[in-house]
């Protein structure tokens, strides 16, 4: 109950203020709604019409209000254009999105995990230096151009994976074969910075006297790394990941248009070029909250992992 | 119903994923079944009043739903019967009564087309309720009247000679179906019931469209059983998509696409010759130097239009020197202005007008065609300042006043009226409307032209209009963007004309075997 409230008093606040910050920046863009639908050829009475329609006629602060108002008792509007309930678009599209940053994260940790471990275990040996070079290739690499890169080599070429979409409904094996090249190219840019974060606090935990204590002890070696190097080393990575999470959910958006997948970040895509204000309101709302609840959730899994800081 | 087809299609996308993974192409399995599977962009809404994307919802739109006339297929952009068999013009041209036809059934057995379910489609668009974006489309309606149960009335508020092209295939001109939108409620956008030759199967906005062949269509049968449109957004993943035989049809959007497909022996590309989309220059007049004829004169002659089509759209592009494309309902052709920059430069010098530095605000999507005017302006001591701007900002500043030059972009109804009106009229002046020209020297044959109801009058009017646009040269039309597509060898006949959806026609495509 304890943890739920410091949960709410703390998510609430932020929340409220990253919409805010949403509202003020999506209306301080150039361009309307009722511009982006009526097109170049859109007379003066056509836009004032619709403008009157959507509400933007108001002053800025009645419109907040307005918003503030309704977003408060959940009623988040309608997309401007679809005409459909914009939070139920986003949170029918949402399980797509949110299977695609699991497995990102999924793929981070089996992948940067080991190869972290690894490189600082054969600190300054080939393998260090043949996985620093593969990480910082993966890091450098515009998210764009590796999905495209790896549709050219692993579907186009070799036709291991379909190239588009996200599987048949109701068909998990489809699904995950399509959801392999996605969360490969949305992963790839946090491999390096996990890798590098794991070999880093490695290094310095492998330093550390308990380590020689445990060798001391006649331990053997992978269980001293395992055991008691790597469980120590986590503490960060673990805040890393959790963060981590986070900037999936907003890479998920150029993932989604390169292969075509559906989910929330096509539909903000589309949403931002059309100037559908509830549309992105509701899509970037969800990803705050997401964001919030996962580093709350961070917070608390470093507590259980780190009995120091417990409360 | 719905039962079997599920199931059906359950099969198919089984068996057509089988296929994808065992690196057959989709064409195997059309050997079977004659279907297709097309790339399409984001789809907002299939319902009438709220279709947005005339390329990506029109190309769906045309194959489910009809309008009261359409535009014939061919170079013309002809007005021809579609769910009216003819109409006649009454009380001076106020007053339009359109014969329908009677042998139109609506899709999912929502029984007979009626003259009730064009009033009901027209005053749905039209109630403010609806919030539809189509709505301008019939702004001069003063009301819809059932004569019978086969003849409407339209009542106009004004004399109107260009009203026929408001009730074609054109977004707001497409019929809805009372009893279904009745049934369906807010539903109704996600399956829409129409009386085309394919009715919708399944219909997942955002992913994937699957329509198949009516059987009880009015006109000839569709040879094709069944066409799937998959959103790709991506048009590199289209294209691996397409050469990897997962994708039957792609829209080409660049040159290298368009050359590459030109060489592939396994591969149709596609081009119109004629469409309804222009691009053009447009001055603002109201602004030294540009109110003077002699300097926009100058800029014609200073445009070397030909490379920079060349350059960008090579095959997809077609120079123009008219306002309204070849092919539209008053076309003519008019004075073109030959690239000689040596007279250019004489001409400013002549119009006192020396080192001119001025501006062109144009969207980013145009930036490379931006690049080469400001070279070839530079040829003849014009600093050309480009100002970049994303399409929303472009919109707005479209019905503004700060531009020098602004590119333009006209996707309209073929209609001279279409094209003229909205950008030459003086009436249409920002903040009004779109006339960033400032423009005010047809608007009499405009008028008049709207209200002359005999053919060959009217043309003779918009030809004179187009003239004197050509010789004023408010705007410099650059090029007409023409519809392009690739194919695979073996899909025949498809329409790539038929406007202004700007979309492939798959009404009488098949798979040849």
């Amino acid at each position: 109950m304890g943890i739920l409230i410091r949960f709410l008093s703390q998510a609430l606040p932020t929340l409220l203020g990253a919409v805010t910050i949403l509202f003020l920046l999506l209306r301080m863009i150039p361009g309307d709604p009722a511009q982006a639908m009526l097109g170049a050829d859109a007379t003066a009475a056509d836009l004032a019409r619709l403008r009157q329609d959507l509400g933007l006629d108001q002053p800025l602060w009645v419109q907040y209000g307005v918003f503030l108002r309704s977003f408060v008792v959940g009623d988040w509007g309608n997309s401007i254009v679809t005409k459909t309930p914009a939070l139920e678009r986003v949170l029918e599209a949402l399980p797509s999105t949110l299977m695609l940053c699991v497995a990102a994260i999924v793929l981070i940790i089996a992948i940067s995990l080991p190869a972290g471990v690894v490189s600082a275990v054969r600190r300054d040996s080939w393998v260090d230096y043949g996985v620093s070079l593969v990480v910082f290739l993966l890091m450098s690499m515009p998210q764009f151009w590796l999905g495209l890169l790896l549709l050219l080599v692993l579907s186009y070429w070799l036709d291991w994976f379909p190239i588009f979409g996200a599987g048949e409904a109701g068909d998990l094996l489809s699904q995950l074969h399509h959801l392999v090249l996605p969360s490969l190219t949305l992963a790839a840019g946090f491999l390096g910075l996990v890798t590098r974060l794991t070999r880093s606090s490695m290094l310095e935990v492998l330093g550390r006297d308990y380590v020689r204590t445990a060798r001391a002890k006649g331990l053997r070696e992978p269980v001293v790394i395992v055991k008691h190097a790597l469980r120590n080393a986590l503490l960060s990575v673990v805040t890393v990941i959790g963060l981590t999470m986070g900037q999936l959910l907003g890479g998920a958006v150029i993932v989604e248009v390169v292969f075509a997948r559906p989910g929330v970040g096509t539909m903000i895509w589309d949403a931002i070029l059309q100037r559908d204000y509830p549309q992105v309101q509701a899509g970037v709302a969800v990803f705050a909250a997401l964001f919030i609840a996962t580093n709350f959730l961070t917070d608390l899994l470093y507590g259980l992992l780190n009995p120091r800081i417990r409360v | 119903m719905t039962e079997i087809n599920r199931r059906d299609l359950l099969r198919g996308s089984a068996a057509a994923g089988a296929l994808a993974l065992a690196g057959l192409p989709i064409e195997a399995l059309a050997a079977g079944v004659q279907q297709l599977v097309v790339q399409s962009g984001a789809l907002n809404s299939l319902d009438p009043a709220h279709q947005i994307s005339a390329g990506d919802e029109g190309r769906v739109a045309i194959l489910v739903s009809n309008a009261l006339l359409r535009y014939a297929a061919g170079d013309k952009f002809d007005l021809v019967p579609d769910l009216a068999t003819g109409y006649e013009v009454g009380d001076g041209g106020k007053t339009y009564t359109f014969k329908l036809r009677q042998d139109v059934q609506w899709h999912g057995g929502f029984g007979k087309f009626t003259a009730r379910d064009v009033k009901w489609s027209i005053e749905r668009i039209l109630d403010p309720a609806t919030k539809s974006r189509n709505a301008g489309q019939f702004k001069d309606v003063a009301g819809v009247d059932i004569v019978d149960d086969h003849t409407v009335r339209f009542r106009l508020k004004e004399p109107s000679a260009v009203f026929p092209h408001a009730v074609a295939t054109f977004r707001g001109g497409f019929m809805m179906c009372e009893a279904a939108a009745k049934a369906q409620g807010a539903d109704y956008g996600k399956m829409v019931i129409g009386t085309g030759p394919f009715m919708l199967e399944k219909a997942v906005l955002d992913q994937e469209i699957v329509l198949k062949r009516n059987d009880a269509y009015f006109g000839d049968k569709p040879k094709l059983e069944k066409i799937t449109f998959r959103v790709i957004r991506e048009s590199s993943t289209a294209s691996l998509a397409f050469e990897r035989g997962q994708l039957d049809l792609i829209d080409v959007n660049d040159r290298e696409q368009t050359d590459r497909y030109a060489k592939d022996p396994k591969s149709t590309l596609m081009i119109s010759s004629v469409t309804t989309g222009l691009y053009l220059l447009t001055f603002n007049t109201a602004k030294a130097p540009f109110d003077k004829k002699e300097v926009r004169q100058a800029f014609q002659h200073a445009l070397n239009k030909k490379a920079i089509v060349d350059a960008v759209y090579a095959q997809r592009g077609r120079v123009v020197d008219s306002v309204v494309p070849p092919g539209v309902e008053g076309y003519t052709e008019v004075k073109s202005y030959p690239y000689n920059p040596e007279l250019a430069k004489k001409m400013l010098a002549d119009a006192g007008v020396k080192d001119l530095k001025c501006s062109l605000t144009v969207p980013t999507s145009y930036q490379r065609e931006a690049v080469m005017i400001q070279a070839q302006l530079k040829q003849v001591g014009i600093t050309l300042d480009i100002k970049l701007i994303d399409r929303p900002t472009w919109f707005r500043a479209l019905g503004q006043s700060e531009h020098d030059i602004i590119w333009n972009a006209h996707f309209r109804a073929p209609a001279a009226d279409a094209f003229l009106y909205p950008s030459y009229h003086s009436s249409n002046q920002p903040p009004k409307g779109t006339n960033c020209a400032f423009y005010a020297g047809v608007d009499e044959l405009i008028d008049k032209a709207r209200v002359t109801f005999d053919e060959k009058a009217r043309t003779d009017l918009y030809a004179q209009a187009l003239r004197r646009i050509a010789e004023d040269s408010p705007a410099i039309p650059l090029t007409l963007e023409l519809n392009t597509y690739v194919t695979r060898k073996s899909v025949k006949d498809i329409n790539v004309y038929r406007v202004p959806e700007n979309a492939p026609v798959l009404e009488r495509a098949y798979i040849e075997k």
